[in-house]
């Protein structure tokens, strides 16, 4: 018999350390790039800014004249206590330009995530197995959600519902209504996806052998799907969790730029093109992390979705 | 059964049609006309082939054929209401209320990612039998002890993955009777169980019967039927050939068709004869068996394959070690057939993959035709390889599914190029009694007895000293599997060829080998002649066997 410390440590403790691992590659990746570009390290930090004594500065702060060894060091050591260093550009330091706008992105991500997931069953589940024309209309939609470009669902929305309509704010980040159209526009390609995964995997474990058993104990079919079928199809959508997750996040940028939204996407946006590369370096960092910590998270929940990996 | 006052019939049926529309929308009968009752404390059997029709008539209690049939019937009384008018709420009182349904391989029947007590407990919550979950976890403990799983309160906890294939199908026993449903439909429940596992399964289903359970058994297994049915019924493509009472049914059957499945078990009476009948047969000699072409005796001054002290240990995942073979000793000689018996674990399966080189032993070697053979590296045994070829279980997994059955073939036929391997492929052909125009056909267009045709032919296309087979026909129907182990015989005959079989089928090793060796635990606990050591065993593990081997024990099945 398997106890639950044998399965943390056979199988979450090396997803940890993974993560761990591809985090510091990202942290990495992003030291050698900024060596990597032409010019010298202090014009790259500085930007477009300019100012007696700012070299010199950039270069005490940032150990130039030490060894690249120690650089580098330095560098993981500073991002390791969440010090990212100071943006020239916006004369702050770099965590005081991002902190107060991860929040606004993460509870737009948050929010599509959610309501993705919950479009997706519901399509799934109501339509897995069920008559052609139910299923061919749901896998249109779900294609039309998939193709359509992240922008042109949020013009859309925004056409329909606050210009014509005028139920829903055209831009801001006042309260739940000015969430509702950013929160959908960016929803609506993740569900599409993941509706169409979940279909299939139900559709798959529906003729598995185990449903007729079920059946044959006079289950209701809603039941049937809902405790039985849909935990199976979860597995092969967990998987692509991960992948769904960046996803979110890549769409979160334009959806904030459509909508007028601080956040993330505003931040980073405005620091490419101000070249201010601190923040930039940060904002790469960071999405590297939430992808690691959301990947993780993921396969983390694979072994309680599915005891066969506690038990072999 | 047969008392004056018999009980109320729990399913009375008449004139039963069950159909599928095919891609044109036609209606196609997969069972024509059948009529059967099932009361209180009785077993009936539904015996029959793949696609006769068996399993579709035992859904069809259940309502749960397949979305677009057609079920129609003249009389379909389930205790004693019209089913042909129940709704979708009547028919859900039926499932798990009134009758359970148990199937073949619970690994699959059960879900997985659920635990034994819940699944077990799921019938008695969706009929309101138990509320809570405490009162359901009680309630599957106790299903678990009635149908004889030990540590219930344990299993409980567990999932199917963690149970061994008898406490599993147990398990699913256990989960069909928790909703106390006064009929039990049982669709194959002992296929591909072991002897002694199947013995303990069918005894906790005839306990059910007799507390006065009704009990609808569907089984190719006509010694699994005689055991326990007390009333049979045959099937074929849809309709019944032969109902009556068992014995009457297995000891005079009046169709042909039940004569010829008869015929077809092998069993230690058999051996030396065909367990196919000439189809033509017809009338009085229909049941004389027909002897099997004589062959030259094995030669034991000439040993082919030798297997001196093998061992092999496997790390378990637990940290442990699991012995599969325990110091193996064995030949097989020139012509002769050798048949290697063992229950799931006994280590038959690293006996052969051992034996094909495939796997290197821990210790013990293996000599081929007096060479060396384990331990050598692969080009060296190269030339010997066409020496000793193999036939799976199931072949269609061996065979590259984009490959014709000429180029199959013609994998051991290298020495031959053009032409004369053309004609070699279609000599063999002949050979194994396809028809020539099988030779551009795919694995995907053969049946289960085509293709086990094809694997023997692939394997005497190498001209080989021994072929190992590894339970060639247990995936096969009863009249296939009799066809198959009749051309094998046939080719043995022809080509003095060895022959290792390994098989759990102690029926089929006493009709087809000349020795036997039994393995348990990775140690063969006996080898003797394939008769005289089970009608002797000198071994209580053999005798166990023995024992819990169902059997047709009527004067049919004796050689006239």
């Amino acid at each position: 018999m398997t106890s639950t410390r044998a399965m943390i440590t056979k199988r979450i403790a090396p997803r940890l350390l993974t993560g761990l691992l591809v985090a510091w590659g990202a942290v990495t990746a992003a030291f050698i790039g900024m060596h990597a570009l032409p010019g010298r390290v202090e014009d790259i930090l500085a930007g477009d800014m300019s100012w007696p004594g700012l070299r010199e500065a950039i270069a005490q702060e940032w150990g130039l004249d030490q060894s690249v060894w120690s650089q580098y060091v330095g560098f993981i050591w500073r991002i390791a206590q969440g010090d990212f260093g100071t943006s020239y550009v916006m004369r702050q330091p770099v965590a005081d330009v991002i902190g107060p706008q991860i929040w606004p992105t993460v509870h737009l991500a948050l929010s599509a995530g959610i309501l993705a997931v919950v479009l997706a069953v519901l399509a799934a589940t109501l339509t897995a197995g069920r008559g052609r024309i139910a299923r061919a209309a749901a896998s249109l939609i779900e294609l039309a959600c998939v193709s359509a470009p992240v922008f042109w669902i949020g013009l859309l929305l925004l056409l329909a519902f606050s210009f014509t309509l005028r139920w829903f704010p055209v831009s801001g980040a006042d309260g739940w209504r000015a969430l509702v159209l950013p929160a959908v526009t960016l929803a609506l390609p993740t569900a599409g996806l993941l509706a169409q995964v979940l279909r299939e995997a139900m559709e798959k474990a529906l003729v598995q052998p185990f449903v007729v058993t079920t059946r044959a104990r006079g289950i209701g079919e809603t039941l049937l799907r809902l405790r039985h079928v849909l935990r199976h199809a979860a597995l092969p959508a967990v998987t692509l969790g991960g992948w769904l997750v960046g996803g979110l996040l890549g769409g979160a940028v334009i959806t904030e730029k459509v909508f007028g939204r601080p956040g993330l996407g505003t931040v980073t946006l405005n620091a490419v093109l101000s070249q201010d590369a601190p923040v930039v370096l940060a904002v790469v960092m960071l999405a590297a992390l939430i992808h690691v910590l959301a990947s993780t998270a993921l396969d983390v929940a694979y072994v309680f979705i599915d005891p066969r990996l506690k038990v072999q | 059964m047969s008392n004056a006052r018999r009980p109320a019939p729990l399913v009375d049926i008449a004139g039963l049609t069950i159909s599928f529309p095919n891609d044109r929308g036609v209606q196609h009968a997969v069972a024509r006309n059948v009529s059967f009752t099932i009361s209180p404390g009785e077993c009936v059997a539904i015996v029959g082939e793949s696609g006769s029709g068996k399993s579709v008539t035992a859904r069809a209690l259940l309502n749960l054929v397949g979305g677009n049939a057609r079920i129609e019937a003249e009389r379909f009384l389930i205790n004693g209401a019209d089913a042909r008018a129940f709704n979708a709420s009547q028919w859900r009182r039926v499932r798990g209320g009134f009758a359970g349904l148990v199937m073949q391989d619970a690994l699959t029947s059960l879900d997985p990612l659920r635990t034994i007590g819940k699944e077990v407990a799921e019938a008695a919550q969706i009929h309101g039998l138990a509320r809570g979950a405490a009162a359901l976890h009680t309630l599957a403990t106790a299903t678990l002890a009635r149908v004889g799983v030990p540590d219930p309160e344990e299993r409980a906890r567990q999932y199917a993955q963690q149970l061994s294939g008898g406490l599993r199908q147990r398990a699913l026993i256990a989960a069909a009777i928790a909703g106390q449903p006064r009929l039990i439909i049982a669709d194959e429940p002992t296929t591909a169980l072991d002897a002694s596992v199947q013995a303990q399964v069918l005894s906790v289903l005839r306990q059910r019967r007799d507390e006065g359970a009704g009990l609808l058994l569907i089984s190719h297994d006509l010694a699994v039927v005689a055991g326990i049915a007390d009333r049979a019924m045959v099937m074929r493509d849809g309709v019944v050939l032969d109902s009556g009472p068992t014995q009457e049914v297995l000891n005079a059957p009046r169709h042909p068709w039940t004569r010829r499945l008869i015929a077809a078990s092998p069993s230690a009476s058999t051996h030396g004869y065909r367990l196919t009948r000439p189809v033509t047969a017809g009338g009085a000699n229909l049941d004389a068996r027909e002897p099997l072409p004589p062959r030259a005796a094995p030669d034991l001054a000439r040993p082919v394959l030798e297997a001196h002290n093998l061992r092999k240990h496997y790390r378990t995942t637990a940290g442990g070690v699991f012995t599969a073979l325990d110091g193996v000793s064995f030949t097989v000689n020139a012509g002769e057939v050798l048949g290697l018996v063992g229950e799931s674990g006994s280590g038959k399966s690293t006996c052969a993959k051992i034996a094909l080189g495939l796997l290197e032993p821990d210790d013990g070697e293996i000599h081929l035709l007096g060479a060396h053979w384990t331990g050598m590296k692969e080009r060296a045994r190269k030339h010997l390889r066409r020496k000793m070829q193999y036939i799976p279980q199931d072949p269609l997994s061996s065979f590259d599914p984009r490959h014709t059955v000429t180029d199959i073939i013609g994998e051991n036929l290298r020495a031959f190029s053009g032409m004369s391997r053309r004609e070699r492929v279609m000599d063999l052909l002949a050979l194994v009694g396809l028809d020539v125009h099988y030779a551009s056909r795919r694995p995907g267009q053969l049946s289960g007895g085509q293709r086990q045709r094809i694997a023997i032919a692939r394997a005497l296309a190498a001209d080989p000293a021994i072929i190992i087979c590894d339970e060639p026909v247990s995936a096969l129907d009863v009249s296939i599997q009799a066809q198959v182990i009749d051309l094998l015989a046939d080719l043995q005959a022809q080509t003095g060829v060895a022959l290792l079989f390994i098989t759990h089928d102690l029926g089929l090793v006493q009709h087809a080998a000349d020795r036997v060796i039994i393995l348990k635990d990775g140690r063969v606990v006996e080898q003797g002649d394939a008769r005289a050591i089970f009608r002797n065993p000198s071994h209580s593990y053999t005798a166990e066997l023995v024992a819990a081997l169902p059997r047709l024990g009527f004067g049919l099945i004796t050689s006239s």
